[in-house]
C-alpha cells in the first residue's frame, strides 16, 4: 500500500510538473533566443491572473483565460521594446538585475491597483471534482490543465522545429551574426518570442488562479520554481526544460511523501547538485557567455 | 589625509548617523541596524566590487552568522556577547570555506545562480528547521550581554560599540585592499586569464575572498599541499615526497571528497544517534590495527634495502623474505601462505596455495649456499628485527 | 620671537572653525527631538499590525476599522478633552514588531500600545510592554499561550483564543454528530498559532470521544496542497480539520473543492476576509468566528453601515475588533481620568463592562486578562442563495446561549496555566 501511495504522489508530481512547464518554457525561450534572464516572468504570471479575473467578471471564466494572455502579450511587447532590447548584448548579470527590479515594481503596482487582499477566483462548477481511475484520484481541472499544457507544448515545438519562423529562431540561437550576415533581421523574431513566452506565463496565471491564492506576491512565488526548472533543464534546451519540470514536480511529491518538512527545499538541493556537477543543465548546451 | 579618506568618511558617517536618524523620526536602534547592514555590504563589496564575483548569497551568510550567534548564546554561552560572536565567526569561516570550495568551481552566471540557490536553500532550511531556528516565530529571549562595567542594554552604548566594530572592519578591509592580496583580486576582476598567466593561483584567491566576504581570512589550503606530498596514510618511508606536479588531479579530488563524505557520514550518524560513539571508536581502532599490521607485514616481507643503488639479480631475490616457522600461528597474520613472499617474488604467477609445496621442493633441490636460503626466517619477530636492524645499519652508512 | 610663535600656533582656519561651530550647534539641536517636536496635547497610542505577509490582508481591514473609531471618538470631543493620535505601523515580523514597539514607547511618545494579529509578533510586543511597564492591549492574536504560560499583567487580550474558537465550532460539530467516535485528519500551520490550534483541537476531540489519525505540518509559504490532499484521501478520515491561518486556509479550501473530496471539513480558524477570498462554491464545512457583519444588534448594524459607506464593502471581523478595542481604551481612559498604565490595569481588572456591539457586554477576566464574549459558528449557504460575493456565509446563533455564563466557552483554570 505504501508503494501505491508513493506512486500516487509521483503521478501528482507529474501533473504539477506540467503546470511548472508552462511557466518555465516561456522563461527558457526568452533566455535561449535573447540571452537575457527574465526575472520579471513571475510578474507577468501575476498580471495574467489578475487580468483574467477582471475579464471573467464580464465575460466569464473561459474568456478570461483566453483573452488575458493576449493582453499580457501586448504588455510584453512593450516590455521588450523599451526595456529588454538594451540588454541583449550586455553582461547577463545586468538583465538579471533590471528584470528583478521590474518584478518588484509590478508587484507593488498590483498592490496599489487591486489591494493587498487576495481576490476570489473560481472555476466553473462543471470543471470541479475528481477523476477516479482505479485507485488513483486526479483533479479534473488539473487534467484539463495538463491537456492545455500538452497542446501548447506541441504548438511551440511545431513552431520552433517545423516552420520557417522556427528555423530562423534556431539559427539565431546558434549563430546570430551569421543570420544577420544573411540579411535577416532578428529583431521581430525576438519580439515575437518574448510575446509568446510572456503570454504563456500569463496563461499559466489565468489557469491557476482558481486553485491558488491571487495576491500581489504570487509572481515572486512562481519565479523561483520556474527558474529552478530552467536551470536544471539547461539554459537553452527545449526538451531539457520539459524533463526538468516533470523531475522537479516528482521530486517535490516524493519528498513530501517521506519528509514533508523538506518538500520546498528539495528542489533547491536538486538545483544545487545539478549546478555543481553539470552546470549547463541536464540537456543544455554550453554557453560561453555564462562561464 | 587622502590615503585614509575612506576612514574619515566612515568616521564622520558613524558619528552623524544617530542624529540624522533622530531627525527623521527613527531611533538609535535603527541606526544600529544600518551599521550592521553596512558591514555586510562592505563584505559583499569585496566579492562583487573587488573581485568581480557577483553573489546573491550574502543575505544567507548574514542569516547564518546571526543564527549561529543566537543559537550558541541560547545553548552554550548564556548572557555573553563575545563568545557567541567568536563562535559565529569561526562557524561561518569554516562553512563558507566548504561552500566556497564547492561553488567556486563555476564562474560567471553559473556562480551567481549557485549563490542564488544557496540563499534560497538556506532560507528554506532556516524556515523549516523549527526545532533549531524557531521557524516562523524566530528566536527570542536573547540578551546583549556586556563588557563590565559597560552594560549594552542601553541603545546608545550598543550603538557606540557597533560603531567601533564597524570602524575596525573598515580599517581591516582597507588594509586588505591595499595589500598585494587586494591587488591580485583586482587583477582577477579585470582579466582573470592574465592573472593566471602571471602565476597567481586564481582559485585560491577566489576562495579566500569568498571566505573573507563571509567573515575572516582563513586559508586551510596551505595545509593541503604538504598533506598530499608527505603525510599520506600509506607512505612507509618518511623521506618520500610525492611529486606535486601531478596534483591536484581529478582522481585525487574524488578521493578527497569521497573520504570527507565517508568520514562526515559516520560523524553525522553518530551525532544523530543512529550510531553509538563506541561503534565509531571501535571501528577506528580496528582500522588502525589493521593498518599497523599491514605496515608491519610489508616491512617483514620486503627488505626495502635497495632504494638508490643499482643491483644484481641475486640481491633482488634476497630483498624479499620468507617466514617459514610457526605454520599455525603464521596463518593469523599471513593467511594463504602470504608469508612465502620471497618465493612469490621469484615466481609471481604461482598461486599462493601452492607456495608451501614449492618452498619444500626448492629447499630440497637448491645447493646449501644458494641465496634463496638467506631469505628464510623462522618467525615474524625475527624477520622484523632483521629488517629493522638492516635499516639502522643503512641509516648509519648514509649518515657517514 | 615668542609673538611669532604664538601667531604660528596651528589651529583650524577661521572658515573651518565656523563650520565646526555651526555643525555642532546644529547637531545639538537635532539631538533634542523634544525641542524639535512641539509639545502636543494629543494622546498618542502606538498601534502595530501586519500590513505585509500572509496576514497582510487582515491588517488592512484592521487599519480601516481603527480609523473609523479614531474619527468617531475625536469628533465627539476626544478622550478627557484631548484628541487621540493613533500611530499605525506595519509590524512585518516578530523582530521588527518588538523594535518598533520599543521605539514607539521611547521616542514617539506613545502612552500605551495596542494591536497585532500575528501571535509570534504579539508575544514579542508583550515582552516589550512588560520590560517598559506599559499597557499593551493585544487585539487580534489568538494563540492560547499568550494568555496562558506566557501571560503578563501588562497585557489584555481582546480576541478570542484558540480554545474558545475550538469550543465554538466544536459545539456545532457535536450537534451535527461529527465528533463522537469519529476519526479526524488535520493540516496544521507550522508556527506558534498553528501548533496551539492543533493542541486545542486534539484536546476537544479526545475529551468528546473522537480521535486523531493524522497530522501534517504545513509551512506558511506552501501554496500547493495537492500532495496533502492525496494523503488525506489515503487516510480516509471521517472529518478533515483545518488548523491553518491567513490565506493558506483560502488556498486549501479552494483546492479541496477542486479535488472534490467528500469528507466533511471542520475549521477552527477562519477570518471572514479569507472566507470571501475562497469564493462562493468553494467554501464548505463549519467554522467559528468572533463577530460577523450580519449580527442583529443596533451597534453592529450602525458600524457595518458606516464601514460600507466609507469603503464600499462590508467589514471583516478584524475591522470590528480594532474598532471596539479603541473604544474600550477610550472608555477606560475616560473612567480613570488618566493614561497611566497602573490605573488602566486596575480598571480592566475590576471586570468593568464594555459595549462590544454584541448582544451581551464584554469584560476582562481578572486572572488571565482575557475579554469574555460570545462567539458564533458559521457555515455556507446552499448554492445560489448568495446576493453578492460577501453574502454566501450562513451565521449561526451565539455561543454560549443567553442564559449561560460567558465563561462557559472560555479556558478553565486547568487548561490555562497563567500566573501573574
Amino acid at each position: 500500500m505504501q508503494v501505491f501511495f508513493l506512486l500516487e504522489q509521483v503521478v501528482n508530481g507529474l501533473v504539477l510538473g506540467g503546470y511548472y512547464l508552462l511557466i518555465a518554457l516561456g522563461l527558457s525561450l526568452i533566455f535561449s533566443v535573447g540571452g537575457v534572464v527574465n526575472l520579471a516572468h513571475g510578474a507577468f504570471y501575476a498580471l495574467g491572473a489578475y487580468i483574467s479575473l477582471e475579464i471573467a467578471k464580464v465575460l466569464g471564466f473561459g474568456a478570461g483565460a483566453a483573452l488575458s494572455p493576449i493582453a499580457v502579450a501586448l504588455l510584453g511587447m512593450l516590455f521588450e521594446r523599451f526595456l529588454l532590447r538594451r540588454f541583449y548584448a550586455a553582461d547577463p548579470i545586468l538583465s538579471l538585475l533590471v528584470t528583478f527590479g521590474l518584478a518588484l515594481i509590478v508587484e507593488q503596482a498590483i498592490r496599489m491597483i487591486w489591494g493587498a487582499a487576495p481576490l476570489p477566483a473560481s472555476m466553473p462548477a462543471g470543471l470541479k471534482g475528481p477523476v477516479i481511475l482505479g485507485e488513483f484520484m486526479f483533479s479534473r481541472y488539473r487534467l484539463l490543465l495538463l491537456a492545455v499544457v500538452a497542446v501548447v507544448l506541441a504548438g511551440i515545438w511545431f513552431l520552433i522545429h517545423r516552420t520557417s519562423f522556427g528555423r530562423v529562431v534556431r539559427a539565431g540561437i546558434q549563430r546570430p551574426d551569421m543570420v544577420a550576415a544573411l540579411g535577416i533581421r532578428l529583431q521581430p523574431y525576438m519580439t515575437t518570442i518574448v510575446m509568446l513566452g510572456v503570454g504563456m506565463a500569463a496563461l499559466g496565471g489565468a489557469l491557476f488562479a482558481p486553485i491558488t491564492v491571487v495576491h500581489p506576491a504570487m509572481g515572486a512565488e512562481i519565479i523561483i520554481v520556474a527558474f529552478v526548472v530552467v536551470v536544471i533543464g539547461g539554459l537553452g534546451s527545449f526538451w531539457g526544460v520539459v524533463l526538468a519540470a516533470f523531475l522537479v514536480g516528482v521530486v517535490r511529491g516524493v519528498t513530501i511523501h517521506f519528509v514533508p518538512a523538506a518538500g520546498e527545499a528539495s528542489m533547491y538541493v536538486l538545483m544545487f547538485l545539478v549546478l555543481m556537477f553539470r552546470p549547463r543543465g541536464l540537456l543544455g548546451e554550453r554557453i560561453e557567455k555564462f562561464e | 589625509m587622502t590615503k585614509h579618506r575612506p576612514l574619515w568618511i566612515g568616521l564622520a558617517a558613524l558619528v552623524l548617523l544617530p542624529f540624522v536618524m533622530r531627525a527623521l523620526g527613527l531611533s538609535t536602534n535603527t541606526a544600529s541596524q544600518i551599521v550592521c547592514l553596512a558591514i555586510a555590504a562592505l563584505g559583499l563589496n569585496m566579492l562583487v566590487g573587488f573581485t568581480g564575483l557577483t553573489s546573491f548569497g550574502q543575505s544567507a551568510w548574514f542569516g547564518i552568522g546571526a543564527y549561529a550567534a543566537a543559537i550558541s548564546q541560547k545553548h552554550w554561552f548564556a548572557g555573553q556577547l563575545a563568545a557567541p560572536i567568536l563562535f559565529s565567526i569561526a562557524f561561518v569561516a569554516v562553512l563558507s570555506c566548504l561552500v566556497g570550495l564547492l561553488i567556486l568551481r563555476r564562474r560567471g552566471v553559473y556562480f551567481a545562480l549557485l549563490t542564488l540557490a544557496f540563499a534560497a536553500l538556506t532560507y528554506a532550511v532556516a524556515f523549516r528547521w523549527t526545532e533549531l531556528t524557531g521557524g516562523e516565530d524566530g528566536l527570542g529571549g536573547l540578551s546583549r550581554g556586556g563588557f563590565s562595567p559597560v552594560p549594552l542594554d542601553n541603545g546608545n552604548v550598543y550603538y557606540a560599540v557597533l560603531a567601533l566594530v564597524a570602524l575596525g572592519v573598515l580599517y581591516a578591509l582597507l588594509r586588505v585592499t591595499r595589500s598585494p592580496f587586494g591587488h591580485v583580486l583586482v587583477a582577477i576582476r579585470e582579466n582573470q586569464q592574465r592573472a593566471t598567466f602571471q602565476g597567481y593561483d586564481v582559485d585560491r584567491y577566489r576562495l579566500a575572498v569568498f571566505v573573507l566576504s563571509a567573515v575572516v581570512p582563513w586559508l586551510p589550503v596551505a595545509v593541503r599541499a604538504p598533506l598530499y606530498a608527505r603525510w599520506s596514510s600509506f607512505a612507509l618511508n618518511p623521506k618520500y615526497v610525492r611529486p606535486i606536479a601531478l596534483w591536484p588531479r581529478r582522481k585525487t579530488l574524488v578521493e578527497e571528497y569521497g573520504c570527507f563524505c565517508y568520514t562526515a557520514g559516520f560523524v553525522v550518524l553518530s551525532l544523530r544517534g543512529y550510531l553509538p560513539w563506541r561503534a565509531l571508536a571501535v571501528w577506528y581502532a580496528m582500522m588502525s590495527a589493521f593498518l599497523v599490521l599491514h605496515f608491519a607485514r610489508a616491512i617483514v616481507n620486503h627488505g626495502y634495502g635497495r632504494f638508490h643503488h643499482t643491483t644484481t639479480l641475486e640481491a633482488m631475490v634476497a630483498d624479499a623474505r620468507n617466514v617459514t616457522g610457526h605454520p599455525v600461528l603464521s596463518e593469523l597474520w599471513a593467511p594463504l601462505a602470504v608469508r612465502y613472499h620471497a618465493l612469490h617474488h621469484l615466481f609471481p604467477r604461482l598461486p599462493y596455495h601452492s607456495l608451501p609445496a614449492a618452498h619444500v621442493r626448492l629447499l630440497k633441490a637448491l645447493p646449501a649456499d644458494h641465496v634463496y636460503r638467506t631469505t628464510n626466517n623462522p618467525s615474524f619477530v625475527s624477520a622484523l628485527n632483521r629488517a629493522l636492524a638492516h635499516r639502522r645499519r643503512e641509516a648509519r652508512q648514509e649518515a657517514r | 620671537m615668542i609673538d611669532k610663535k604664538a601667531e604660528r600656533v596651528s589651529g583650524p582656519s577661521a572658515g573651518r572653525r565656523q563650520l565646526l561651530q555651526g555643525g555642532v550647534a546644529g547637531a545639538l539641536a537635532l539631538a533634542f527631538p523634544a525641542i524639535v517636536r512641539s509639545q502636543s496635547d494629543k494622546i498618542k497610542i502606538g498601534h502595530l499590525t501586519p500590513l505585509t505577509g500572509f496576514l497582510g490582508a487582515l491588517g488592512e481591514y484592521a487599519v480601516m476599522g481603527i480609523k473609523i473609531a479614531t474619527e468617531e471618538i475625536n469628533k465627539a470631543g476626544g478622550v478627557m478633552g484631548r484628541q487621540l493620535d493613533v500611530m499605525t505601523e506595519d509590524s512585518v515580523n516578530p523582530a521588527t514588531a518588538s523594535t518598533k514597539a520599543q521605539r514607539m514607547l521611547d521616542q514617539d511618545g506613545a502612552t500605551v500600545l495596542m494591536g497585532e494579529i500575528n501571535s509570534a509578533s504579539a508575544k514579542t510586543i508583550m515582552q516589550v510592554a512588560a520590560r517598559n511597564k506599559r499597557l499593551f492591549l493585544q487585539v487580534g492574536a489568538r494563540s492560547d499561550v499568550l494568555r496562558g504560560a506566557d501571560c503578563n499583567r501588562y497585557t489584555f487580550h481582546v480576541d478570542i483564543p484558540v480554545t474558545v474558537m475550538v469550543n465554538a465550532a466544536g459545539q456545532a460539530l457535536l450537534r451535527d454528530g461529527l465528533v463522537k467516535g469519529k476519526r479526524y485528519f488535520s493540516l496544521t500551520a507550522d508556527y506558534l498559532f498553528g501548533h496551539d490550534l492543533a493542541k486545542g483541537v486534539k484536546n476537544f476531540f479526545t475529551a468528546n470521544g473522537g480521535s486523531q489519525i493524522g497530522d501534517e505540518l504545513i509551512a506558511t509559504d506552501v501554496t500547493d496542497f495537492s500532495p496533502y490532499l492525496l494523503k488525506i484521501r489515503q487516510a480516509r478520515p471521517d472529518v478533515v480539520a483545518s488548523n491553518l491561518a491567513g490565506n493558506q486556509v483560502t488556498n486549501f479550501v479552494k483546492q479541496y473543492a477542486e479535488f472534490g473530496l467528500s469528507y466533511p471539513i471542520a475549521g477552527f480558524n477562519l477570518n471572514t476576509a479569507d472566507a470571501w477570498a475562497a469564493g462562493d462554491g468553494n467554501l464548505a464545512g463549519i467554522w467559528p468566528t468572533v463577530w460577523h457583519h450580519e449580527l442583529d444588534t443596533p451597534g453592529s448594524k450602525a458600524f457595518v453601515a458606516e464601514f460600507r459607506r466609507r469603503y464600499g464593502k462590508p467589514p471583516e471581523n478584524h475591522a470590528w475588533i480594532e474598532y471596539v478595542s479603541l473604544k474600550i481604551m477610550a472608555q477606560a481612559m475616560n473612567a480613570t481620568k488618566s493614561t497611566d498604565t497602573e490605573k488602566l490595569i486596575a480598571y480592566f481588572e475590576s471586570q468593568a463592562e464594555f459595549d462590544i456591539l454584541k448582544a451581551r457586554k464584554g469584560y476582562f477576566r481578572s486572572w488571565d486578562h482575557q475579554l469574555m464574549q460570545e462567539a458564533y459558528p458559521f457555515t455556507v449557504k446552499p448554492k445560489g442563495q448568495a446576493k453578492d460575493k460577501w453574502d454566501f456565509l450562513q451565521f449561526g446563533t451565539a455561543v454560549p446561549a443567553p442564559n449561560q455564563p460567558l465563561e462557559l466557552i472560555a479556558t478553565t483554570k486547568e487548561q490555562n496555566t497563567c500566573k501573574m
